[in-house]
């Protein structure tokens, strides 16, 4: 059973689509939602929770309807919000075990939930204090307890840097990171910066204007490609030329030349015109996929598991 | 480190025991236990309770000045040796009628404003609660507290006087009917000011809106009912003016209602403010239960349909 299965997943607002027949299916582990802000992210998020309604399609979660079965579900689902959603006045304690008890804890384990939760995500003495007094960072981590502190098997994180310093941006990606591996959580985490979901997910789902862009193991959006960089200090043209001459198929690309590669042979012609010019040379490198290319088209995945 | 797993950090100041993170294997309590957990926390939020003592004094001492009308009469019948009756259980609500209102406009925001203003709805919405479980939760709590100032002055009033009188038990037995009347009239008074209060504030997220909004609409109306009917010529003045105006204006005030109404149940004379207004007593009555249907209404479609 997949983790989360969509079918055709739509949401029309008046004048706006935000999501538009997104079929999917994702196993577990860390997934990142990337997209531009108000590509549809926070819409998938809040549709898979059962929070809004989809227009058209369907979204099963752990097995259940979200749209039928929403309750059920949210009992086994944790929810950090992007925007505020703390009261300033209550303590993160108070707060995070009053939402364990909503989560259905009895009090005595509600209270211990909270307490260890906020141990886990950073918080120690500060948690007896009113939230308004909270850092940003720190009321970042109260919003990820509140999601946590019920043991639930899936994380959603909508932009859980939101609002960080660099500083807090690192430590939150290692503290996700580490709910996703150590904890044995399912996340989805919806991020509009790729470094983000890059440093912490093991898959990703990419969706722009409410399209499913693509979605696959992170590895395969920066496999090897079939071209072969050769930088060199000067003289790209005149080895761009030669290789040309030899037979390749190359284009150059400011000091570097890019050949296709076939096999193996383009590594030996390379070399040698090299040493026959005298160029400097800076680097041999088989080019990677960049996990940019995804929204400039160019990426080997776009589309290929956007059709159902 | 594996889930639920355990390692220790030996550091300069000894070890450190990081048990990592528990796996919940308890309890989980479903719907019922969410809102009961809602409705105690909106309860105790009503009254100030863990909260600030600032949050406390409004609540409790308008609780404490309902009390004192009861007080007055127990201690001037008990000085006198004879009930005076200046403050019967009858016209109690004309006296603390004020009272119920500012306490809603006190407390009503807390239960109806405060988790808008502070975008924590999502939060409770993405747990095992339904929009319309939250609502219920609300007015409940409110209800409850409405109901301790309807009601415990005057069982303190009506057990007081028993006690005071020379034959307690037969002061009972003749006055057996009261606690039913007291209960009556004021569940009806109760259900109505938490109705129309918690309406207000659920319209609004800002605490000032919903506090000034149930104040100027309570006192407009009734300012306005109140000097309609007083220039309305008695009903024994001959020729009959009252018109539908007139009784629509002492209806469009709750607080005439909520007094008709319990004067209705207890079967005396209105006083000369709604006698002119001359309705039938079981007007009232109604009316206080239209208040009361459309208040709940409108917060139950509120939270149904407000963005979360």
């Amino acid at each position: 059973m997949p983790l989360i299965a969509t079918e055709n997943l739509t949401k029309r607002y008046p004048g706006a689509v935000a999501l538009d027949g997104v079929t999917l299916e994702l196993e577990g582990g860390i997934v990142g939602l990337v997209g531009a802000n108000g590509a549809g992210k926070s819409t998938l998020i809040k549709i898979l929770l059962g929070l809004v309604p989809a227009t058209a399609g369907r979204a099963i979660v752990l097995g259940l309807d979200s749209a039928t079965r929403g309750t059920e579900l949210r009992q086994r689902v944790g929810y950090m919000p992007e925007h505020d959603c703390l009261p300033p006045d209550v303590s993160g304690t108070e707060f995070v075990a009053h939402m364990a008890r909503i989560s259905g804890l009895p009090a005595d384990a509600a209270r211990e939930r909270a307490a260890e939760t906020l141990r886990l995500v950073g918080l120690y003495e500060e948690r007896y204090r009113p939230i308004g007094a909270y850092s940003t960072g720190m009321q970042q981590r109260v919003k990820l307890a509140q999601a946590l502190v019920h043991d639930p098997s899936l994380l959603l994180l909508d932009e859980p840097t939101s609002g960080l310093d660099p500083a807090g941006r690192e430590e939150m990606l290692t503290l996700v990171r580490r709910v996703g591996t150590d904890f044995g959580i399912a996340i989805v985490m919806a991020s509009h910066l790729l470094g983000e979901v890059e440093r912490v997910c093991d898959h990703l789902v990419a969706i722009d204007s409410g399209h499913l862009v693509a979605s696959a193991p992170l590895a395969r959006f920066t496999a090897l490609t079939r071209l072969l960089t050769v930088e060199v200090e000067d003289g790209a043209d005149l080895l761009a030329r030669r290789l040309t001459d030899a037979g390749q198929v190359v284009r150059q690309e400011g000091r570097s030349v890019l050949v296709d590669l076939d096999g193996p042979a383009p590594y030996d012609l390379v070399r040698d015109a090299v040493v026959e010019l005298g160029l400097p040379l800076v680097r041999i490198e088989q080019r990677r996929h960049q996990l940019e290319d995804l929204f400039r088209g160019d990426s080997p995945l776009v589309g290929e598991e956007a059709r159902p | 480190m594996s889930a639920g797993g355990s390692t220790d950090r030996v550091g300069a100041g000894g070890s450190i025991y990081d048990l990592g993170y528990q796996r919940y294997g308890g309890r989980r309590l479903g719907r019922a236990y969410a809102f009961r957990s809602l409705y105690l926390h909106g309860l105790a939020a009503a009254f100030g309770i863990g909260r600030s003592t600032r949050s406390k004094v409004v609540p409790i001492g308008l609780f404490a000045i309902a009390l004192v009308p009861a007080l007055i009469e127990l201690g001037v019948t008990a000085l006198a040796g004879e009930a005076l009756q200046p403050v019967r259980l009858d016209n109690y609500f004309s006296l603390v009628g004020t009272v119920m209102v500012l306490f809603g406009a006190a407390v009503a925001p807390e239960l109806g404003s405060r988790d808008q203003r502070h975008h924590v709805l999502s939060l409770y919405f993405s747990r095992a609660l339904e929009r319309r479980d939250y609502a219920l939760a609300r007015l409940a709590a409110l209800l409850t507290a409405m109901l301790a100032i309807a009601l415990i002055p005057e069982f303190v009033l009506y057990i007081g006087t028993a006690l005071i009188h020379s034959d307690p038990v037969s002061y009972l037995v003749d006055h057996a009917d009261q606690p039913g009347l007291i209960l009556g009239s004021g569940v009806l008074v109760a259900l109505q000011a938490t109705g129309v209060a918690l309406a207000i504030s659920s319209l609004t997220p800002r605490r000032a809106y919903a506090t000034g909004g149930i104040v100027a609409y309570w006192f407009i109306a009734d300012g306005l009912g109140s000097l309609i009917a007083s220039i309305t010529p008695p009903p024994d003045a001959g020729a009959s003016h009252i018109t539908a105006w007139t009784h629509l204006a002492v209806l469009l005030s709750p607080s005439l209602v909520g007094d008709g109404t319990v004067r209705w149940f207890f079967g005396t004379a209105p006083d000369e403010v709604l006698a002119r207004a001359d309705l039938a007593g079981w007007v009232y009555v109604a009316a206080a239960v239209v208040y009361a249907a459309v208040g709940i209404a409108t917060v139950l479609r509120r939270f149904g349909r407000i963005a979360a």
